[in-house]
């Protein structure tokens, strides 16, 4: 079992990706050739405008975990959009379906930015609503889009005047651009935007402590697939010819979703699997006159789909090729280490200000109700120190801990980080400026490689835009050649050397710790906060770990630790600070702190 | 006698973590037991898994002679086995008087709204402060308030076993004294009382027997009179003094001195 | 301003209202007790009116059909929980919407399938008749509704405030951990509070239909509205959501008689649009808020 385990875990994963896109593409090629007849090419033709939209998809939904309930609001952005322009004001249908998608995307933008900082529900149900009022909209200007009746005689699509006349030609323009999109997906998959975005599926918490700014990446997504979903609502009206309000209706809105659930949304190709799973549905209904039935289907097949085969048809094609063929994935482990790139990691910011304390604490206060749990503290932590930060349970410390590390607002007093103001900043403001935190309760990326978990860490310094990831223009190639070298350098710091391609749950108990304090390292923090690191851990464990929290303070970094194993703090810090019942009863060097009456009592009770 | 609770070789903990390699003890009927322990020694681990919040990972638990490991809470409580958990956990929004009453919910007599009325009184003399504040929210109680209310709560379920998670949690130590003391009346009433506590002295002072945790195995055991003089307690807690030092507290110094002679030597 | 078409207009839409205060209500109490949002909320509401006028349209007596469509949005309610909550209670909340939509979508496809997709409509319960209040003209059956309502706020009301089981239902919605170890079964207390509102959904359905037409797609609508007025109630009080539906039924009216009858829907789904939007936008600017209250 463990061994077979190991063997998975061991042998390098094949990146199947490329070779598959290739594959793709010929396909979209030969296609044409094989299948010539006019059904043939017209269930692609739907097909492929529906897989521009679930491709972005499943971006928003698989990856970003965000649902819109009315998605399809872009794809009628983008389909009254290029029908108004080309019939009523004569324009070129390329030109009319690339102006579209930025104002979809615009209007994403306005929507998304202020509703997801929301949590859960609040995009779904604000989607929906604009939904149904760009669906009345369309209704009540009847002058410009013709009302409940549409718009007729929607010229077919032309690329530089030259209008695609034949459904061969446009079949493969239409599949093109869902290679794009494909590209597009995959791009992201494989990049820092893609491995945040899991991480922020995996641990929000978690996220936030590397730096990693949430709401952003969730924008981002939702304005990619509002753009891809305009995209598919220009080409399907130039292919329908027509346009009305029931064309991109809830019922569209819908499909998507059951699409992307169907296909696994946890996949780019899931989203081209679902929509010819819906297409070929709705024609099997069409076909067998039971049209009614389509939302029957529809709402069944999503919820079967989600309580039992949650990843889908492209998550079952997944386990068959792993079982044949062996895992596939990036393929970072494999990645050769830059020359030179990461080989020596400067410390940390050791150098300015010798005298300076790194963290300042000024009075801070903290109450929850009548009680308060954190009542004018103040220390310094010195800066090249081991500090700890001690106290009976309920004294304090978690809470004291969490207004450091800006996971909660402060009442009253100042946290300073080199002199900098950090109380009033967001988790990933706060590590941004150089603070990295572990977790007591140990929150890792499950759904990512030991190396990806460390170079989730690097993110706060990579210098590449969403736009050069998508289109992954050379620099983002060098880029994640120097984080993955980074990564491994903290890797085989803590000791994790040759882990890089396994997932953290294979992981012993301690070495998940450490791969914590590697993910923390990686931000390469001025100050490493450590959550109680050596709870569950044996006695030579912790003895590793005060080993390497040595090492970490050697190499420059200065470490604050809350800890409850008072050995360890006793036998490795040179600074403790002590609170009980929200206040600070002593503050000094082990032994005088040991011997302090009221610590004393503080513990044993007096 | 045999035991009311008798827990043996159990093991247990959260997710990826194990918190209690194996530990043993019992209850005695109409004894006050102590568990006592440093921060993370296990002990709140110890009473969720009798609760049956967590699961027994390994061993057994028994109560009145009935296994009752990894039954549902609710099971549990109608047994008898009532916890008043860590931070009170009080229904904040709802008033004292409700909070108690929910405490008899799960009562297999199904008393009638006479005998409810008797057992709030009942509380209420036990607890005066809370007759004064029964139409209050829970929430806007003083911390010792809170306490007393959640242990009137439980009392509502007429338990068989009450177990304490550290009353004594944040509380002033004139509050403390008090709570101890009332803690002290119910064992005289009739109550079998497992204590966790962290502070030592005060759960000494009102204990029969205690036994004391260390990193999720039980170090120590014995009457609270002898205990209460042992310099083991003190190191279980703070390390050892000097000489006595831990000796894992003493490697990782002798490691920190390496590392502090070799910055010299730069 | 002339107050009787004003007073017509405000009466009218605390008719509507009533049916999304109760979708509201039942919104909030079940996102309480289970953590889960059930979008299917306003199916509820078209499965009461669409079972009863057609059971009546068969020829069914009155009372038996509204029973029928009473026990059916119970069973809903309860099958619902159990095969649609229950499982993803601890499942991203991405998945608890895409799931219970599907319910929904699954809910009212059948009833498109089953009832066509023409509007029922039914007489007034006890007469046709129309009286006059403050210079508004309205029919007698809004007196049913607003009777049903009141009793079925009043009935929740009293339940949770006074009976033993209600002070069980806060306390899952509270605290289901310590619940838990007050003995309470959560699991149990969950599906009764699905059952009972699939079953006040549907009543409120029914009493609604001599009022308004019910379809099989007329359940979104209360929906969404229902869900608008549990937000700006706060999604946390249950009587508090009840004011949030009778706002929206009130604004609702007002607009479409002041301003022009297409508008009424753009206004209520703008306002939640913008609502959601200023919402995300202040929570931005005011930092986080302490949300794990105790938790240190």
């Amino acid at each position: 079992m463990d061994g077979i385990e190991q063997a998975i875990a061991a042998r390098p994963p094949r990146d199947l990706r490329w070779p598959l896109f290739a594959a793709f593409l010929a396909a979209i090629l030969l296609y044409p050739i094989a299948f010539g007849s006019s059904y043939a090419l017209g269930a692609g033709i739907t097909v492929g405008l529906m897989a521009i939209a679930t491709v972005g998809f499943v971006l928003l939904v698989g990856y970003a975990h965000q649902l819109a309930i009315g998605q399809a609001a872009f794809c009628m952005i983008g389909g009254y959009g290029s029908a108004v322009l080309t019939t009523r004001a004569g324009w070129d249908p390329l030109a009319a379906m690339l102006v579209c998608a930025p104002v979809s995307m615009i209007v994403a933008y306005v929507v998304g930015r202020p509703v997801l900082r929301l949590h859960g529900y609040a995009l779904a149900m604000a989607s929906l609503a604009l939904q149904l009022i760009l669906g009345f909209v369309v209704t009540q200007t009847t002058g410009l889009t013709g009302g409940a009746l549409g718009i007729n005689g929607v010229p077919k699509f032309a690329l530089f005047g030259h209008v695609l006349d034949s459904d061969r030609a446009f079949f493969t323009f239409v599949w093109l651009v869902v290679a794009l999109a494909v590209l597009i997906g995959l791009n992201i998959d494989r990049s820092r935007v893609g491995r945040s975005l899991k991480a922020i599926a995996a641990s929000e918490r978690a996220a936030s402590s590397v730096a990693i700014d949430l709401p952003a990446h969730k924008v981002q997504m939702f304005v990619l697939s509002a753009g891809l979903a305009s995209l598919a609502g220009s080409l399907t009206v130039h292919y329908l010819r027509v346009i009305e309000p029931n064309v991109f209706g809830l019922q569209y809105s819908l499909n998507l979703i059951t699409a992307v659930v169907a296909g696994g949304m946890y996949s780019i190709w899931g989203g081209i699997m679902g929509a010819a799973a819906i297409v070929f549905l709705r024609e099997t209904l069409r076909l067998a006159s039971l049209p009614l039935l389509e939302g029957v289907i529809m709402g069944g097949l999503t919820m079967i789909v989600l309580l039992l085969f949650p990843r889908g048809i492209a998550g079952g094609i997944a386990v068959l090729s792993e079982r044949f063929l062996g895992r596939a994935g990036a393929d970072f482990a494999a990645m050769p280490a830059a020359e030179g790139e990461g080989a020596a990691i400067p410390p940390g910011a050791a150098t300015a200000g010798a005298e300076e304390p790194v963290l300042v604490v000024e009075d801070a206060s903290r109450a929850f109700g009548s009680l308060k749990a954190v009542d004018e503290v103040g220390f310094a932590v010195p800066r090249g120190s081991i500090t700890a930060l001690i106290g009976p349970n309920g004294a304090g410390k978690t809470t004291l801990f969490n207004l450091i590390s800006g996971d909660q607002p402060i009442d009253s007093g100042r946290v300073l980080l080199e002199g900098r103001r950090i109380d009033a900043l967001s988790g990933p403001a706060v590590a941004r400026l150089g603070l990295a935190r572990t977790f007591q309760n140990l929150e890792l990326f499950d759904n990512l490689t030991v190396l990806e978990n460390v170079m989730c860490g690097c993110t706060r310094r990579t210098r590449t835009s969403l736009a050069e990831v998508v289109l992954r223009l050379p620099r983002i190639g060098a880029e994640e050649r120097r984080l993955a070298a980074e990564a491994r350098h903290w890797l085989a710091f803590v000791g994790l050397g040759g882990s890089e391609a396994r997932t953290p749950g294979t992981l012993p108990f301690g070495h998940q710790r450490l791969l914590e304090i590697a993910r923390a390292l990686a931000l390469r923090p001025v100050l490493l906060l450590l959550d109680e690191p050596a709870s569950g851990l044996n006695d030579s464990e912790t003895e590793q770990l005060a080993d390497l929290i040595l090492r970490i303070r050697a190499s420059g970094i200065t470490v604050l630790l809350v800890e409850h194993d008072i050995r360890l703090v006793m036998g490795l810090a040179d600074h403790i600070v002590v609170v009980d019942h929200g206040r600070k009863i002593a503050e000094g060097p082990p032994e005088p702190v040991r011997r302090d009456p009221q610590v004393r009592a503080a513990y044993l009770g007096s | 006698m045999p035991a009311l609770l008798d827990i043996a070789g159990l093991s247990a903990g959260y997710g990826r973590t194990e918190v209690l390699h194996g530990i043993s003890l019992e209850v005695r009927q109409g004894e006050i037991v102590a568990l006592l322990g440093a921060n993370g020694a296990g002990k709140s681990t110890t009473l969720n898994t009798v609760m049956g919040l967590l699961p027994a990972r390994t061993g057994e638990i028994r109560f009145d002679g009935q296994s009752i490991a990894s039954r549902p809470t609710r099971e549990i409580v109608h047994l008898g086995l009532v916890l008043v958990p860590e931070r009170r956990q009080l229904f904040g929004p709802m008033t004292v008087e409700e909070n108690l009453l929910v405490g008899a919910y799960a009562r297999a007599d199904r008393p009638g709204k006479a005998a409810l009325a008797a057992d709030l009184d009942a509380q209420f003399a036990l607890f005066p402060r809370l007759g004064e504040r029964r139409r209050q929210l829970a929430r806007s109680l003083s911390g010792g308030e809170q306490q007393m209310a959640a242990i009137a709560r439980a009392l509502m379920a007429r338990p068989r076993l009450l177990l304490l998670d550290e009353p004594s949690l944040g509380l002033a130590p004139l509050i403390v004294a008090q709570i101890m003391e009332q803690i002290a009346d119910l064992r005289r009433g009739g109550c079998t009382i497992l204590l966790v506590e962290q502070n030592a002295r005060v759960a000494l002072g009102i204990a029969d027997r205690a036994y004391v945790l260390e990193t999720g195995s039980v170090a120590l055991a014995g009457p609270a009179a002898t205990l209460i003089e042992n310099p083991a307690i003190q190191e279980a807690y703070l390390g050892g003094q000097g000489t006595g030092a831990d000796r894992l507290e003493l490697r990782i110094r002798a490691r920190a001195a390496k590392y502090a002679a070799r910055d010299v030597v730069r | 301003m002339d107050l009787a078409t004003f007073d017509q207009f405000a009466l009218s839409g605390l008719v509507t209202g009533c049916v999304y205060a109760l979708v509201a209500m039942g919104f909030v109490l079940c996102a309480n007790v289970s953590g889960v949002v059930n979008f299917a909320q306003g199916e509820y509401v078209m499965i009461g009116g669409l079972v009863t006028a057609s059971l009546v349209g068969l020829g069914v007596p009155l009372a038996a059909a509204a029973l029928a469509a009473v026990v059916l949005g119970a069973a809903l309610g309860f099958v619902q929980e159990r095969l649609t909550v229950t499982p993803i209670r601890r499942a991203p909340m991405f998945v608890q919407i895409t799931v219970t939509l599907a319910a929904a979508v699954l809910v009212r496809s059948v009833a498109l399938v089953v009832a066509g997709k023409d509007p029922y409509g039914l007489p007034g319960f006890v007469s046709d008749d129309v009286f006059e209040i403050g210079g508004a003209i309205l029919p007698y059956q809004v007196l049913l509704v607003w009777g049903a309502t009141a009793a079925m706020v009043g009935g929740t009301g009293w339940l949770l405030g006074r009976t033993a089981l209600g002070r069980a239902i806060r306390c899952v919605s509270i605290n289901p951990l310590a619940a838990d170890l007050m003995g309470i079964d959560s699991a149990r207390i969950s599906t009764l509070v699905f059952t009972a509102s699939g079953a006040m959904g549907a009543l409120a359905g029914l009493v609604m239909v001599p009022v308004t037409s019910v379809s099989w797609d007329s359940g979104i609508e209360y929906g969404l509205k229902g869900f608008t007025g549990a937000l700006l109630g706060g999604f946390r009080s249950p009587l508090r959501a009840t004011l949030g539906g009778l706002a929206i039924g009130l604004a609702e009216s007002l607009s479409a008689g002041y301003i022009s009858s297409q508008s009424k829907d753009i206004i209520t789904y703008g306002a939640l649009l913008l609502y959601l939007m200023v919402q995300g936008g202040a929570f931005a600017v005011g930092r986080r808020r302490g949300d794990h209250a105790e938790a240190h």
